[in-house]
């Protein structure tokens, strides 16, 4: 597979301090990709790896297959665009901003204006070129910043906690244009959140869980901070307990792998009402070529169904369900 | 922002293509601050200038400095009047083809109603014990120039170390010692030339003068080229040549100011 | 009162007058500051970016030295470019001693560790996430360093006509290496330290009155890239 990212053993520390260490990781051309986690648990650090503005202590990324180093690291981060997570504008007109990184690519005035009026057209920015870059809002700054890295035409789009600083119709026009970007152009687009992925527009095809600086589960969405208790066998959240097959010692936050969620409308057995509990379908939506439903149960769960399990169940938004976990699909972190 | 920088650059453009100086030849001079103050030297080069085509950089600092200047080869003549260290210059090596220029006379100064009484000393080291022993005060130039090494073989002169807090060692050119001299109601030791140039400004009454230790020389020396071959010796020794020729001399003794003569011609006589 | 006046005066008859000796003097001050602010400019903000952006041993050592650099006396640094230039010393050859360049080489050090510091403290003032930004839109070290400089322009400029204030204004260095030579290397300070020597002391401040016009024209100009985009 022609991959858009192979990373292989990288490890990034902050002096000597570790704050990232990823074994194996392949992001897939066109893969829209979400990274969930914690504040602090090395999101940022890896968005601006994959954007090539901090390089890896130890092990090697591939892009495209090619092995990123310094004699190409200039030409491999200038096909990325890459919005902060709380972006700096330059102190000058907001359409110098945007055709500021165009211009030192040097792409030519007319096709470089263009290009930047056309980018502020899709962020919702029409009429702005000539504003001052610092008079605008906070939601303003964000998408004139996204606008910045649309207008490079990238081939990979990284977006950091895009939700952050906007409020909510800006939210929703960025990821309207991610979801283009990703859909239309086939353009890979990794996000990072910190809020719960579920109360995004945008349907990730893989959620990266990241927990102290390491990928805890690929399409793990489900994380549930917490505590151990009952001697090893439980793990309480603040809303639910989870009963454990087996004793642990330690661990603070856990795990569902969304797949493996089983949703039943009828009451389980009571040989199967080990961490089962009853909830109601609260979202909807399409996920690849499969369904995801969030349920709230005592704690929210994100689910994937397969298609020909959602249409045998054929559940509907706001019907009360029963959700069964079982013992293979937990994991405890610590 | 662009048409700006043109601009500027433009400028710089001008700016170092100036010329530093047209004439083709320089001469570098180190003289005393009292013979470029009291304006002789506005008559006394433009003549030597244009015969020669070149131009006479005047360096004007205390005669300690200018001789230091000589020494280093910094310049190619010096024109200082202070013979004890011309004499020494010279035997050092450093300064050949010594001439005496022309002369004038140091003057004691002091406020007007003297309270020292040095107007009836007879020589000018008693004028000087008058003051030391009245403490009144007294202004030293105390810059290692001609007249403050005229100051200190006075004060020898009369076995006198001056101390105290009546002893104000400026350190400063001579005007400004005069300046001193006048808003403290003091004594000092002054070239006559300056004085003349400052007496209009100065309520300062000239109260010793005509003693023998008081007569003040100019003498002007080429720097060896033998030390320093990258000094302009050739023209060096035209220029002393100008100086000490019936040109340069004649000169001197038409500059006056405010109708009063202010140097003496050494090698012609008096007209 | 009379003397501030008087002053006012002189310096009014100096202007107007088109002396032609005043204005030699007064365009040989700006000839060498210029030359000496805008070397020390274009060697002391880059330098000072490098300094600000790189880490490096020693770099303590150096940001210390600038700052004691910056309360050398202009006399010290006037005997030392002596000392370099004297027909005697190690860049006595190149017969710099007593003319305008000389002088301008005096300035430029003299200015040199003042605008290098001003430019270090405006770069720490500038936002961290500048940088980033400039890396991750693809630019190359030194259009970084551009961008950078126009981010923190008003600083920098700063910085420049600071340099400026400092080399006009001085006189050590000016006497020192320009040996105040008439209708040669004689500038507005050197004439204005003669003048007050001779007792002419409304003469002096009117020539200060002059360099303050001098140095009004300069900063305007500063002022208008300050301004400008």
């Amino acid at each position: 597979m022609n991959a858009a990212y192979h990373l292989k053993d990288v490890v990034f520390a902050y002096n000597r301090e570790p704050a990232l260490r990823v074994e194996s990781l392949v992001i897939g051309p066109g893969e829209l990709v979400a990274l969930y986690g914690p504040n602090g648990s090395g999101k940022t650090t890896l968005l601006h790896m994959l954007a090539f503005v901090l390089t890896p202590q130890a092990g090697e990324i591939l892009f495209f297959r090619e092995q990123v180093d310094k004699s190409n690291l200039l030409a491999m981060r200038r096909r990325i665009g890459l919005l902060p997570q709380n972006p700096y504008l330059f102190h000058s007109s907001v359409i110098a901003n945007v055709t500021w990184a165009l211009r030192i690519r040097g792409v030519d005035r007319s096709t470089r204006r263009k290009r930047a009026l056309q980018a502020l057209e899709w962020v919702g920015l029409p009429g702005f070129e000539h504003r001052h870059a610092r008079g605008l809002s906070g939601g303003e700054t964000q998408r004139v910043a996204l606008a910045r890295a649309l207008a490079l035409e990238p081939d990979i789009l990284l977006l950091d906690e895009p939700a952050s600083h906007m409020d909510r119709s800006s939210i929703r026009l960025v990821e309207e244009i991610v979801m283009q970007w990703n859909r239309a152009l086939g353009k890979t687009v990794v996000f990072s959140s910190h809020a719960r992925i579920q109360e995004h527009a945008l349907t990730p095809h893989r959620t990266l869980c990241l927990l102290y600086g390491r990928i805890v589960g690929q399409g793990s969405e489900n994380i549930f901070p917490g505590r151990i208790s009952d001697s090893g066998m439980s793990f309480e959240t603040e809303h639910i307990a989870f009963r454990l097959s087996r004793p642990v010692t330690s661990g603070d936050y856990l795990t569902v792998e969304p797949s493996r969620i089983m949703i039943s409308i009828d009451i389980p057995m009571p040989s199967d009402m080990v961490n089962a509990w009853r909830g109601r379908i609260v979202a909807m939506s399409e996920a690849g070529e499969g369904i995801r439903l969030d349920v709230e149960a005592g704690e929210r769960f994100s689910v994937l169904l397969t298609r020909e399990a959602y249409d045998r169940d054929r559940a509907f938004l706001g019907q009360t369900v029963w959700l069964r976990v079982p013992d293979d699909a937990i994991e405890v972190l610590s | 922002m662009a048409g700006l920088w043109v601009w500027v650059c433009a400028l710089f453009l001008v700016l170092s293509i100036t010329p530093a100086g047209f004439a083709a030849e320089r001469l570098r001079m180190a003289t005393t601050t009292s013979t470029e103050n009291s304006g002789l030297l506005n008559v006394l080069l433009p003549p030597f200038e244009k015969a020669n085509n070149c131009k006479v950089d005047v360096i004007s600092v205390g005669t300690g400095k200018a001789l230091k200047l000589g020494e280093n080869g910094d310049v190619d003549v010096v024109f200082v009047h202070s013979r004890p260290a011309e004499d020494k210059f010279v035997a050092e090596g450093f300064g050949v083809d010594r001439r005496d220029v022309m002369h004038n006379d140091f003057v004691i100064v002091g406020p007007k109603e003297d309270p020292a009484g040095i107007k009836k000393a007879k020589t000018a080291a008693e004028a000087f014990k008058l003051v030391a022993d009245k403490k009144v005060g007294f202004i030293s130039r105390g810059d290692d120039s001609g007249t403050h090494k005229q100051e200190k073989i006075i004060w020898k002169a009369a076995d006198i170390t001056p101390s105290g807090g009546w002893c104000v060692e400026a350190g400063q050119g001579m005007g400004a010692v005069l300046q001193m001299a006048y808003d403290k109601k003091a004594y000092a030791l002054t070239d006559r030339g300056t004085y003349a140039s400052y007496a209009s400004k100065l309520d300062l009454a000239i109260l010793s003068e005509g003693d023998k230790a008081l007569h003040n020389a100019y003498g002007i020396i080429a720097v060896n080229p033998k030390k320093h071959p990258k000094a302009n010796y050739a023209l060096a020794k035209k220029f002393i040549e100008y100086l000490t020729g019936p040109e340069g001399q004649e000169v001197i003794a038409g500059y006056k100011v405010g109708g009063q003569q202010l140097f003496f011609p050494d090698v012609i006589k008096n007209p | 009162m009379s003397f501030f006046l008087d002053s006012l005066l002189a310096a009014f008859h100096l202007i107007v007058g088109f002396d032609a000796e005043v204005y030699l003097i007064a365009w040989t001050s700006l000839k060498v500051s210029l030359v000496g602010a805008s070397l020390a400019s274009l060697t002391g903000v880059p330098l000072g970016l490098l300094i600000a952006f790189t880490e490096f041993r020693g770099k303590r050592g150096v940001l210390l030295a600038l700052n004691t650099l910056m309360s050398l006396p202009t006399v010290v640094i006037g005997l030392i470019f002596y000392g370099l230039l004297s027909r005697q010393g190690p860049l006595g050859d190149l017969g710099l001693l007593f003319t305008p360049a000389g002088v301008s080489l005096g300035l430029f050090f003299l200015a040199l560790p003042l605008i290098a510091n001003l430019t270090i403290a405006a770069a720490h003032g500038l936002d961290p996430r500048l940088a980033l930004t400039c890396r991750a839109l693809g630019a190359t070290p030194l259009q970084q360093a551009w961008m950078i400089l126009k981010e923190a322009r008003f600083a920098v400029i700063c910085a420049i006509a600071v340099g400026f204030g400092r080399v006009i204004s001085e006189v050590g260095v000016a006497m020192m290496l320009g040996g105040n030579i008439r209708g040669f290397t004689r500038t507005l300070t050197t004439a204005i330290a003669l003048e007050t020597s001779k007792g002419e002391f409304e003469l002096g401040l009117a020539l200060g009155m002059f360099l303050l016009i001098v140095a009004f024209g300069v900063n305007g100009l500063l002022f208008l890239f300050q301004r400008a985009k």
